[in-house]
């Protein structure tokens, strides 16, 4: 199965129940109050929801406003957060579990990837299309990503030692300069990268096949989850509010983005590209039945499943859902 | 004591010895030594035998190991605190960085005395350096480099003058030079005279007074005054005291031959 | 370095030489840019220009806020710098105490340090700016503790024979007797401020040379790293060379030998050399846990000493963890060493062939100097991309960062032999290969081991650079991971250990130091 899913960027169902259940509770006149927001990586449109809450305002009607701290290769993510210098961070399921593990007081109180966006990626001339093709073949990876791969052969009885690992930098010119047969990377950026050069790769999502995990996970505090209460939830609001916005018109959320950040080096039609394509991964049947950011039961329990392939023991207490059920409840 | 009149140098039962227990170095035996007011005194002796050590030791650069330096009554940093003592070395020790001019300057900033433009000009002139002003060390020969360090020496108007081997890396048609013109800077200012020399002719034309030390560790073996009119001329009766002098140095060395 | 350029300036005439040697290594590139144009590994200057023009605004706002960035941290950095070595040189019985401190946090890695103090200032520069001095306060504080004591004994007999102390031999002798170190120090500083820099902005940042660099390599844009490449060394180049002419400038003569060997303290006792380590280790303990307690640091993130204690000694698996952290030092030093050991060995090799060879000097010393300002954050990942991501790789990056400091420090060394001995050696007809064994070599091995021993800590940073960016091995991809995924104990049990390893090495280099030149005879090379 090839995801090369421009066919998907017509997927276009608004959760307008979210945006306008979003807007209640507003009280304008009330002083901002300043949060910190800590991204996990440079600004791109994969954080395009955040920044279209604070520049259409939703956080000021809320009575927030929000810094967007950016991240980066070498940015800490999980201590801003911890420190108390972030009310909210965005981090995944696995390094949110692996905090935890070393006592941060965290919980996942909102999942805005639904998929995990880790694919596969690999050129037409040698596909590898489900996870059995990775076998003899040379995949170019971070060794930190190790326990990720083992994962995924473990759920699809590939035989791990039959995949000769060659670790990489994040970067897709080992694929193209034949050093290696595929990359374990996310949909959203090499090959994106390789799609805006003319290349037309290969993806597999590894979601399809069974590894299930939450990405760009929000995550705060305990502490902060019953004493801040209501600035999260206004946040949480703003940034549903802010990704319903995105799902309804993509591009324009890209072209506010490369506005917004001039100085990243952005490329309008890349992120245009970039967005159309993590909005399967971010839109699913779970966020048009309960609005953006949920997760169920169930996938709480896929994901417990994957992240004990991974090494991490964790129980349903690391997700609170509570705030969300306020949110959308009202 | 008077501030502006020459101060006698007194030294008591001085030495100094180098290094611990077992690699001990005697660089000076006990001496005693007095220098008068006013005087001009002549050190000689074999290199290394601790001619410098001694003038050093004067100049409260170096502490003894034993005894003790008395200048006029006060120690040596007193003197040296009132700027009322000059050193000029072997190498001049001039600072690179700064001009001649800045060069004399800085002696007088050193002595906390206020600048006196005037007087720095008027003894670059006296010592024959007149359009050098400006200069900075590297342009200049070595003869010159001296005459910019005595000028130093004589800027803060000191009460003693300590001169280690002034003229030691000059050439000998030079030196003879200097020794001509030079010391009429400073004789008749009332300054007290210490000079450190190996040529034993310059000993006898600049000073009243030769002492002549052993080979290390360092004594008295001779003490010659130098009774000749000024402004002096080599002739006879300096050759005999050259004589006298090269004579005690000769006899104050072991009889093997020393090494140059 | 300014040495080199000084005589090419002097010989005016030849210019001729560094222009040719440019236009050639252009014309090499470009040619094999359109070799490799479909590897996606390199841009050749046609490419880069065009990527420049195309994007002249980005480039330059991006350079502007990172030199910025950079020349704050430049100056901080330096202040320090001149501060503790003026306290070192004003409090004699402090200064081993203070070039320990000094060395140790040196050698603390950017990977690990990054990320803490972007907790600590939060959004903004803090970090780049911190970095940036970080960077660069040890390659100044060196060389000037060198310079601040480069005066021949009657300067400073002068002085206190008008009664005047430590302060007035600090400032009319001293300060102006170091400048030529000073400058020496603040031009090696210019580059390693902008690498500085460039690390911070990986921390979190929203503009700056880091982050286009990092975008550009992501998004496969080839012409776009290089053109970055070229300007951060263009920019790194330009703040050299003005320094360089600000020196000439203030009318300093030739750097003289940069970092001679400090060979103070050999009369003291047994006790006190032993006790010492002990001394600067409790007081770095205290700084750090001290620090930590004093700006409310998370124990989360911020490990004190005691934890990295139980991590490694005394918790129930202290043995796999000591394990771990050892298997991955290994795996790093395997390659350091070997790295460290060439990087020399080719510096010191091409300085020879290069006074043996003068015209051939005139060439590639500036080729030399231009290579060497660019930042290792982008050298690296493009040497790995050429070489592949075996040992090859990452050996040639640390030999590659230690190369460049060696070849010039070693050129400089040969170039001071003194005139009087090879005029000795012409009198007799010496062979040019007898008078580089028995006079030019002798006179260099200080500066040599100077370099030495400042390559430690570069080798250290290089590997483990290069493991973070690039191949994901080693201690370098074990303090990455560990600091994506809150292994903080580990994380900082690496830097400790690493820090140690990295004061180790520099401790055996001058030791080898030691014995060589006393069979040498150091009197007659240092001055």
């Amino acid at each position: 199965m090839t995801r090369n899913s421009i066919s998907r960027r017509g997927f276009l169902a608004t959760g307008a129940g979210g945006v306008l259940a979003a807007s209640f509770g507003a009280s304008p006149a009330r002083a901002a109050t300043d949060v910190a927001f800590q991204l996990s990586w440079l600004p791109s449109v994969q954080f395009a929801g955040s920044y279209i809450a604070k520049s259409r305002g939703y956080w000021n009607d809320l009575g927030l406003s929000v810094s967007l701290n950016p991240g980066g290769p070498n940015a800490p993510v999980e201590p801003p957060v911890v420190a108390g210098n972030a009310l909210l961070g965005i981090s995944a399921a696995d390094y949110t579990a692996a905090a935890v593990a070393q006592g941060a007081p965290f919980r996942i109180i909102a999942v805005a990837m639904q998929k995990n966006p880790f694919v596969i990626a690999s050129l037409p001339d040698k596909p590898v299309n489900v996870p059995k093709d990775l076998e003899g073949r040379k995949l170019g990876m971070a060794l930190a990503n190790t326990p990720v791969l083992k994962a995924l052969c473990s759920l699809n009885d590939v035989d791990f030692d039959a995949i000769e690992i060659v670790p990489t930098q994040y970067d897709a010119a080992p694929l193209l300069a034949g050093q290696v047969d595929c990359l374990l990377c996310w949909e959203t950026d090499l090959p994106v990268a390789m799609m805006m050069r003319g290349i037309k790769p290969v993806t597999m999502l590894m979601a399809d096949y069974g590894y299930a995990l939450h990405s760009q996970t929000y995550i705060a505090t305990q502490d902060s989850i019953a004493n801040r209460r209501a600035d999260l939830i206004a946040l949480l609001r703003g940034e549903i509010h802010g990704w319903n916005d995105f799902h309804a018109d993509p591009d324009a959320a890209a072209a506010l983005t490369v506005d917004m950040f001039p100085d990243v080096g952005l490329n309008l039609d890349a992120q245009k590209l970039q967005a159309a394509l993590q909005v399967p991964l971010m839109f699913t049947d779970v966020t048009q039945a309960h609005g953006f950011g949920w997760f169920t039961d169930d996938s709480i329990a896929a994901n417990i499943k994957t992240l004990a392939l991974l090494g991490q023991d964790v129980s349903a207490d690391l997700w609170d859902r509570s705030l969300l059920e306020e949110i959308h409840a009202s | 004591m008077q501030a502006n009149a020459p101060p006698p140098i007194q030294c008591r039962d001085l030495s100094r010895s180098f290094g611990h227990a077992g690699a001990r170095v005697d660089a000076l035996e006990p001496v005693e030594l007095h220098f008068a007011a006013g005087e001009t005194t002549a050190i000689v002796g074999p290199s290394g035998c601790g001619k410098s050590t001694l003038l050093r030791l004067i100049a409260g650069l170096d502490t003894p190991s034993t005894g003790s330096v008395r200048i006029g009554g006060e120690t040596p940093l007193q003197m040296r605190q009132r700027a009322a003592l000059s050193v000029a070395f072997q190498d001049a020790a001039l600072l690179p960085w700064r001009t001649v001019r800045g060069n004399i300057a800085l002696a007088r900033k050193l002595a906390r005395l206020p600048p006196d433009p005037a007087s720095v000009d008027r003894l670059i002139a006296l010592v024959g350096l007149a359009g050098f002003e400006d200069r900075r060390p590297a342009d200049l020969s070595g003869g010159m480099r001296q005459r910019a360090a005595i000028a130093r020496c004589l800027i803060s108007d000191p009460r003693v003058l300590l001169l280690d081997e002034p003229f030691g890396a000059v050439d000998e048609l030079t030196r003879a030079r200097l020794n001509h013109e030079l010391p009429a800077l400073w004789q008749g200012r009332g300054v007290t005279t210490l000079l450190v020399t190996h040529s034993v002719s310059e000993a006898v034309m600049l000073s009243d007074r030769v002492i002549v030390l052993s080979p290390r560790p360092a004594r008295v073996v001779a003490d010659i005054a130098i009774d000749l009119a000024r402004p002096r001329a080599t002739g006879a009766e300096a050759d005999a005291l050259i004589a006298n002098v090269t004579e005690a140095l000769a006899q104050s060395a072991p009889p093997r031959p020393q090494p140059a | 370095m300014t040495i080199a350029l000084h005589q090419l300036r002097r010989r005016g005439a030849d210019r001729f030489y560094p222009v040719l040697s440019a236009l050639v290594a252009l014309l090499m590139w470009e040619l094999l840019a359109r070799v490799f144009a479909q590897t996606y590994l390199i841009a050749g200057p046609v490419e880069i220009s065009r990527y420049l023009w195309d994007h002249a605004g980005l480039v330059a706002r991006a350079a502007g806020i990172t030199t910025f960035a950079a020349a704050i941290g430049f100056v901080l950095g330096n202040a320090v710098a001149i501060a503790l070595a003026v306290a070192a040189v004003l409090l004699p019985s402090l200064a081993r105490l203070i070039s320990a401190l000094a060395l140790v946090v040196f050698c603390l890695p950017l990977v690990a340090t990054g990320p803490i103090l972007r907790v600590i200032w939060g959004p903004g520069l803090g970090p780049q700016i911190t970095l940036a001095a970080l960077a660069v306060y040890y390659t100044t504080f060196l060389p000037l503790m060198v310079g601040l004591r480069a005066a021949p004994p009657s300067w400073f007999d002068l002085v206190r024979s008008y009664g005047r102390g430590r302060f007035s031999a600090l400032v009319e002798v001293r300060a102006m007797a170091s400048l030529p170190y000073l400058f020496a120090g603040l031009q090696i500083a210019a580059p390693a401020a902008f690498l500085g820099a460039m690390f911070g902005e990986f921390t979190g940042a929203e503009r700056g040379m880091g982050v286009l660099t990092i975008r550009a390599m992501r998004s496969l844009d080839v012409a776009g790293t290089w053109a970055l490449a070229s300007t951060a060394a263009a920019i790194s180049m330009l703040a050299y060379a003005g320094l360089g002419r600000l020196s000439r400038a203030l009318n300093n003569g030739p750097p003289p030998l940069i970092l001679a060997p400090v060979l103070e303290g050999e009369r003291r006792a047994r006790w006190r050399a032993l006790l010492h380590p002990i001394l600067v280790t409790l007081i770095l303990l205290a700084i750090w846990w001290l620090s930590m307690e004093a700006a409310n640091l998370s124990p989360f993130f911020a490990k004190r000493p005691a934890d990295v204690w139980a991590f490694l000694i005394t918790a129930p698996e202290a043995a796999a963890h000591r394990a771990t952290l050892g298997a991955a030092l290994l795996e790093t030093l395997v390659l350091a060493l070997p790295g460290y050991l060439l990087g020399l060995a080719l510096g010191l090799g091409l300085a020879i062939v290069l006074v043996l060879a003068p015209k051939l000097a005139r060439g590639v010393m500036p080729v030399a100097i231009a290579l060497r300002a660019i930042p290792i954050v982008i050298t690296a990942p493009l040497i790995v991309v050429a070489l592949g991501r075996g040992p090859a790789g990452t050996i040639t990056i640390v030999a590659l960062m230690i190369f460049f400091p060696s070849l010039v420090a070693c050129y400089q060394g040969l170039a001071r032999t003194p005139r009087q001995v090879l005029d000795l050696f012409d009198s007799y007809a010496a062979s040019p290969l007898r008078r580089m064994a028995s006079a030019q070599f002798p006179a260099m091995l200080p500066a040599f081991f100077a370099a030495a021993r400042m390559a430690v800590p570069a080798a250290i940073l290089a590997a483990t650079t290069a493991e973070w960016l690039a191949t994901g091995r080693g201690i370098g991809g074990l303090m990455a991971l560990t600091a994506s995924t809150s292994g903080y104990k580990m994380l900082w049990s690496a830097v400790v250990v690493l820090a140690a390893v990295a004061v180790a090495g520099y401790v055996v280099v001058a030791q080898i130091e030691r014995a060589v030149l006393r069979i040498y005879g150091a009197e007659q090379l240092t001055r």
